[in-house]
């Protein structure tokens, strides 16, 4: 029932983290990531990428993480994708509304470049 | 008209009145009931104690006058202390002295008076006791004499001067008493049982934006709105039973404006046969908004600052570990080993980070626990599982005494892992190689006590006293040694004094450490009170690991006990938390029941089949018959109601055998053959 995990749509406003990311999940994780670089470019890109899950930045300077998954959700393309948010702001509450808006996982940064693909992988394997 | 004469001792007479302390004073019982009495003896309309001032006649008591005060120039008592005796005027209209008079033409239309002198202590007239009336009368000697007694009566009571005294005493605590409580920012009352307002100071009027007979005598619920009402209600309802409540109310003010305040209520008992019974209870509020402003901004700094620092180190510890993981090539050792110092500080200042964090949410009251019954025999198993690499670091072994069955306390299970993790994490650090450290759960009487043992140094007893105080490390350099962060045993603390229980160590110099909790044993229903019998089991990650899929959690128990210590043992309900442990883990063998509450067990087999290794599949469940049995790999099957333990033991010894855990089905023989 679970069908494998391939393409993620990551959005990351920080150069240096997308980068970073990209590169853990692409050559730890062999998945295939489009990174973008705010909640815009997402919605640009979205309906080409075939995305399999949204993994997003929760603070964005313009539209922020659940901003950006709101918008993602009107489209055909995303409207039903998982999502998985990533956040340095690791507050219990946070991390509830997070998981009540859907996400799968709520991972928190700094993340362990080595076990980031896992952690996914685990998220993707657990959903109901 | 004549206006009354002055008499002769008028300045003495005038001191005597004065001492006499009841000038302006609120009406007093002693001399109500005889002023009462004078009016219903005589049957006239009016019966007063008046006191001759300087320029006026004050009534000290007064029956069927709304007037306290008069003139004394137009005053009949101006007239009655002139003379020894009574002064009766029998129809004022045919008086010269008084026909004319405002009174006895105005509204009051006095035509009857007797007014009989009172005499101070001292001899001097200060007033009269007085009988009016709008009708003429006869005032024979009879009526004079009773007249006379009366004033007698009246007079013991002005001479009454410590009454008098303590009457004004009282009178003058009670002024500086609403003075002070007025001056005070604070909200405070004193509510009967029945909620009404006894007292209230002026606070109260203008957080409510009432006045002060709005709020006397009243209940809260007849000035609050029933919204506003009832989480007061609950309060008042809780003093009342005895116990003092503090809570958090927000009132807005009539300029619109939310004040937040801090209310306390305490419990006030009676005396002598209602000294148990509370009779009432205070209220004090103090106005918190600024504080929690204050406060609020901390919090977001705090945040803040976390975010800020956290988004860099994400970049770093992102680059260290993919270089140290070897994604970007094969790293010479001096290389690694220079990019590993660089991953570790880097660890360590994320961990202080978290810390901080976390002790200023402990500080400010923000951290919330999520209490519920948790099993600490599982949560200790995890926390071992968790901590093994660490240990395995330091060349420690770890070692588990538990005993077999659920010992369920209230509890956050992350929180409580927290604190292991923190006690085992100390334990391993300070213990030399080739050391071991156990980890002990038992039930010491009411409690369920969790024990950290280690064979390390022990904590030098001049630093014993120090060691849950923040960032307090026996010796300095242990920080950078160490790796701590000086905030673990403080948090820790915290957490466990939290969840009810508490923390507590014993430390031999040169023998070892001793760190225990203790948490009251939770009887959560279901959660079945075994006896304690630690067994010795083998290291966690040497052990076969089980995960059993079954939905009734007494079968959950059952199997659980008979592999217990021989065997990481983990369980789940439901379909979705079984692929939750798949997702988590990996599995020696897997125990599967066919019907779930949430889907047929056979469905999970898709999950089971993408598993590398796949591991072996026994199904234990109320049927055998089933046409999914020849579609799909499974290593045995058993029927709940056919197989004994012993059979069940036999199918699972042989299974995880053939898959190559040789030295496990001897250690379940020998645990579970007699």
């Amino acid at each position: 029932m679970s069908a494998p995990l391939c393409r993620i749509l990551y959005v990351e406003d920080q150069p240096d983290i997308r980068l970073v990311a990209k590169m853990a999940l692409e050559v730890v994780g062999k998945f295939t990531v489009v990174a973008c670089a705010s909640g815009q470019e997402a919605l640009d890109c979205a309906p080409h990428a075939s995305a399999d899950l949204l993994l997003l930045d929760v603070m964005m300077p313009g539209m922020d993480g659940p901003g950006t998954l709101q918008a993602l959700r009107q489209l055909p393309a995303t409207a039903d994708t998982p999502v998985i948010f990533m956040t340095a702001k690791v507050q219990a509450a946070e991390v509830a509304l997070y998981k009540a808006m859907g996400a799968l996982e709520v991972i928190s940064k700094p993340f362990d470049p080595m076990k980031l693909s896992d952690q996914i992988r685990q998220a993707w394997a657990a959903r109901a | 008209m004549l206006e009354p004469m002055t008499p002769p001792d008028e300045s003495d007479r005038m001191r005597e009145l004065w001492e006499l302390q009841l000038l302006d004073t609120p009406p007093e019982e002693r001399f109500d009931r005889l002023t009462r009495l004078a009016q219903r003896l005589f049957g006239v309309r009016t019966a007063l104690v008046s006191l001759v001032d300087h320029d006026r006649q004050w009534f000290k008591s007064r029956q069927g006058l709304d007037a306290f005060q008069t003139p004394r120039t137009i005053s009949f008592c101006g007239h009655a202390i002139l003379a020894e005796g009574p002064l009766v005027i029998q129809n004022a209209l045919l008086d010269p002295r008084f026909a004319d008079n405002p009174l006895v033409t105005g509204p009051l239309a006095i035509r009857f008076y007797a007014g009989m002198p009172l005499l101070g202590p001292k001899g001097h007239k200060v007033g009269t006791l007085c009988l009016i009336d709008p009708s003429p009368r006869e005032f024979g000697t009879d009526d004079v004499a009773a007249l006379r007694d009366l004033a007698a009566l009246v007079m013991l009571e002005l001479a009454n001067k410590e009454l008098t005294q303590a009457m004004e005493t009282a009178r003058e605590s009670a002024f500086r008493l609403r003075q002070i409580t007025d001056t005070v920012p604070a909200l405070i009352a004193y509510r009967d049982q029945n909620q009404r307002f006894i007292f209230h100071n002026k606070a109260y009027e203008e957080v409510l934006n009432m006045g002060f007979e709005q709020i006397h005598g009243h209940t809260i619920g007849e000035l609050l709105s029933p919204q506003a009402y009832g989480p007061v209600h609950d309060k008042a309802k809780e003093v009342l039973r005895g116990y003092p409540v503090r809570y958090e109310r927000t009132f807005v003010t009539q300029k619109g404006e939310s004040r937040i305040y801090d209310m306390q209520y305490f419990p006030r008992y009676g005396d002598g046969a209602d000294a148990d019974r509370v009779i009432g209870y205070f209220s004090l509020g103090a106005d918190i908004t600024e504080l929690k402003r204050i406060d609020r901004m901390k919090t977001e700094f705090i945040s803040t600052v976390s975010h800020e620092l956290r988004t860099p180190l994400t970049s770093i510890r992102g680059s260290l570990g993919l270089v140290l993981g070897g994604v970007a090539g094969e790293l010479p050792e001096a290389a690694k080993s220079l990019v590993d110092i660089a991953n570790n500080n880097c660890e360590r200042l994320i961990r202080l980070i978290n810390d901080i964090l976390d002790s200023e949410k402990i500080e400010s009251g923000h951290l919330r626990l999520e209490l519920k019954a948790v099993d600490i025999v599982q949560l200790v198993r995890q926390a071992l599982a968790a901590n093994q690499g660490f240990a395995d670091q330091h060349q420690v072994a770890l070692v588990l005494q538990a005993p077999g069955a659920p010992l369920p306390i209230q509890a956050d299970s992350d929180r409580l892992m927290q604190v292991v993790t923190n006690l085992l994490s100390n334990a391993v650090k300070f213990s030399p190689a080739g050391g071991r450290v156990t980890l002990a759960v038992s039930r010491a009487g009411q409690c369920v006590r969790l024990e950290v043992m280690d064979k390390g140094p022990g904590i030098p007893e001049a630093f014993q006293g120090r060691i849950f105080q923040k960032f307090s490390q026996a010796d300095a350099s242990d920080t950078r040694q160490k790796g701590g962060t000086g905030l673990g045993l403080n948090i820790s603390r915290a957490l466990v004094n939290k969840m009810g229980g508490q923390i507590g160590f014993a430390s031999q110099e040169g023998k070892g450490t001793t760190f225990f909790c203790e948490f009251p044993e939770s009887h959560a229903p279901g959660a079945a009170p075994l006896a304690a019998a630690p067994c010795a089991v083998q290291p966690a990650a040497s052990r076969p690991r089980i995960l059993h899929v079954e939905d009734d959690p007494d079968i959950r128990r059952i199997v659980a006990a008979m592999v217990q210590g021989s065997a990481a043992f983990t369980s789940a309900a439901t379909l979705g938390e079984a692929r939750a442990r798949l997702g988590e883990g990996r599995f020696d063998l897997i125990m599967l029941d066919l019907a779930l509450d949430d889907g047929s067990g056979w469905s999970l087999f898709d999950d089971i089949d993408g598993l590398a290794p796949r591991p072996p599949v026994i199904v234990f469940s109320a049927s055998d018959k089933s046409p999914e049995h020849a579609s799909r790999k499974v290593e045995a099957v058993l029927v709940k109601s056919q197989a004994s333990d012993g059979e069940l033991l036999k199918a699972i010894q042989s299974v995880l055998r053939s898959a190559g855990h040789g030295q496990t089905p001897d250690a379940l023989q020998s645990e579970f053959q007699g």
